[in-house]
Parts: C-alpha cells; structure tokens; sequence
C-alpha cells in the first residue's frame, strides 16, 4: 500500500486494469508482449521475486494546453497491472524488456539445462 | 503458535472502491456497444475491436487521441470527408513467428474501424497526425467558415 502512494499524487485514485498479453516463442527465446499503450515510461516497473515476474505501469494521459476543451473522453487514467508465474528454467538473469508503440515486450531466455553430475562412488 | 500479518487494505476507507472497479471491468468486457456515444458511428462490419478515443475541441482545430498499441504507422490509415474522421487499420500478428509458436495470445488481431462524427468540418489539408507510444494523436483545423464568428447585435 505504502509504494502505492510514492507514485501517485496525493488523493489520486485510478483503477487498476489488467493489460492483455500475448506469448510467443521467438528466436529461442520467450516472448511476452503486454498492450499499454501511453503509459508514462517511468512510471514502468518490472520485478522477478522468486517465481513471480510483476509488472506495474501508470498511464497517465498528457496534458492538453488550456485553449482545448474536452468533448468526448473514453480514455481513462489508469495503473496497469499484471503478474505471471515462471517456470524454473527461466533465466532470471537474463530478462530483457522493451517499450515500444504502446507495448511492453519482455524477452526470457530458458536457462540451459545444467549436465548431470556424476558422482564418484568411493571404495 | 504464527502470527498472522494483519492487512490493512482500503476496505474500511473505501468499500466502493472494488465495487467500482468491477464495474468498470465488466463494462470493459460488454464494451462493443456505442449506443452511448454522440459523436460515433462505429460499423462493426469485419470488425471486432474499435480504438478508445477522446476528442477535445479549442476555437480553431479538434484534437483527437485514440489509443492504438503495437501498431506499425504504415498499419494506420487516417481520412477525413467533411466532418468525418475514419481512422482504420490492420493489427497484424508478429511477422517472424508462425501460429504453432503462439502459446496465448488475449490481444486482438485483424482489421478495425472507427467513424467518428465531429461538430464541425474540418480542413482536411492540414489535418497533422502523430503516433508515439501506442496513442496516436490527430490535430483537425476547423474550415475557416466553420469557426465560431462573433456577431453584434444591436438592442433597439
């Protein structure tokens, strides 16, 4: 709750909106590409705690300089929201996120699957 | 004998608050109808998902954002006839990777549309379109016989 308000400003409440995702393979490596489109870039967060890989964004819609008046708005401020569970050959080291055109592409690589180790037998 | 971490959450400030944003979620899913909306005329002909938009008006021009994630510009096809602003376009699934290597997939693909109808016509001349960060945002001058003219009027 307490990290919730360092990020919004004081009374601001927003709804929070699960963004649609899709997953891909892709050059050996995973892919997800999260739909949020005008979100504020510094507002993007992406955390891995133990299995759980976090996303958090706000988007927040720009300022219209006052000579405009609002008409019609289906736009909305909102805090996008989503977590996905790995599986333990994912490479945590080795997450790569991008944000480009509104989406948020992660990129996970599967760890290699460490060699069996065998284990001399003493006489 | 564990302790239980007590949770406080926004429940006793703010019982609404869930209430609201389930609300909002349903209306998100049922959100094809556009009964609602003045200024649209949508076709759902061919398509199944439309861009959310806001449009604001100032004495010159119309402004009109609408939100269009993960597109190519050459994907967006933008024209104006008098008052109308058709945007429409193509959602094309990632190129390089073929259908087998889709695990899930909740984004839509496929073509959509969208009319929308403004008070005024406009100058499709100098109609200017910008698309950063997935929102595309287009400036419309208003015709120069559509802006609003003040006229005196003389009380006898």
């Amino acid at each position: 709750m307490l990290e919730k308000h360092k990020l919004f400003a004081k009374n601001e409440r927003m709804p929070t909106i699960l963004p649609v995702a899709s997953i891909y393979d892709q050059n050996q490596k995973i892919v997800l590409a999260i739909e949020m489109a005008g979100v504020d870039k510094s507002t993007i967060d992406v955390c891995v705690e133990g299995n759980i890989l976090a996303i958090k964004a706000i988007k927040r819609k720009e300022n219209i300089s006052g000579e405009y008046q609002a008409l019609y708005q289906e736009r909305q401020n909102v805090e996008y929201r989503r977590s996905f569970e790995l599986n333990a050959e994912v490479d945590r080291e080795g997450i790569e996120a991008e944000y480009k055109n509104g989406i948020l592409k992660l990129s996970l690589t599967l760890a290699k699957r460490a060699q069996p180790k065998k284990i001399e037998i003493k006489t | 004998m564990s302790l239980v971490p007590y949770r406080k959450n926004n429940w006793l400030s703010d019982p609404l608050g869930e209430l609201e944003n389930l609300h909002r979620e349903m209306n998100r899913l049922f959100d094809f109808s556009f009964a609602n909306n003045p200024f649209g005329e949508t076709t759902l002909l061919g398509s199944q998902w439309s861009p959310t938009i806001d449009i604001h008006e100032s004495k010159d021009s119309f402004l009109v954002k609408a939100d269009l994630p993960g597109l190519a510009k050459d994907e967006i096809e933008i024209s104006v006839q008098d008052n109308n602003l058709i945007i429409k376009g193509e959602k094309k699934k990632e190129h390089e990777v073929k259908e087998e290597n889709y695990y899930k997939t909740e984004r839509f693909y496929g073509s959509f549309y969208r009319t929308i109808q403004l008070p005024a016509l406009v100058d499709d001349a100098k109609v200017e379109a910008q698309y950063k960060d997935g929102v595309l945002s287009l400036t419309l001058p208003k015709r120069e016989d559509a802006k609003p003219k003040q006229i005196k009027v003389q009380i006898k």
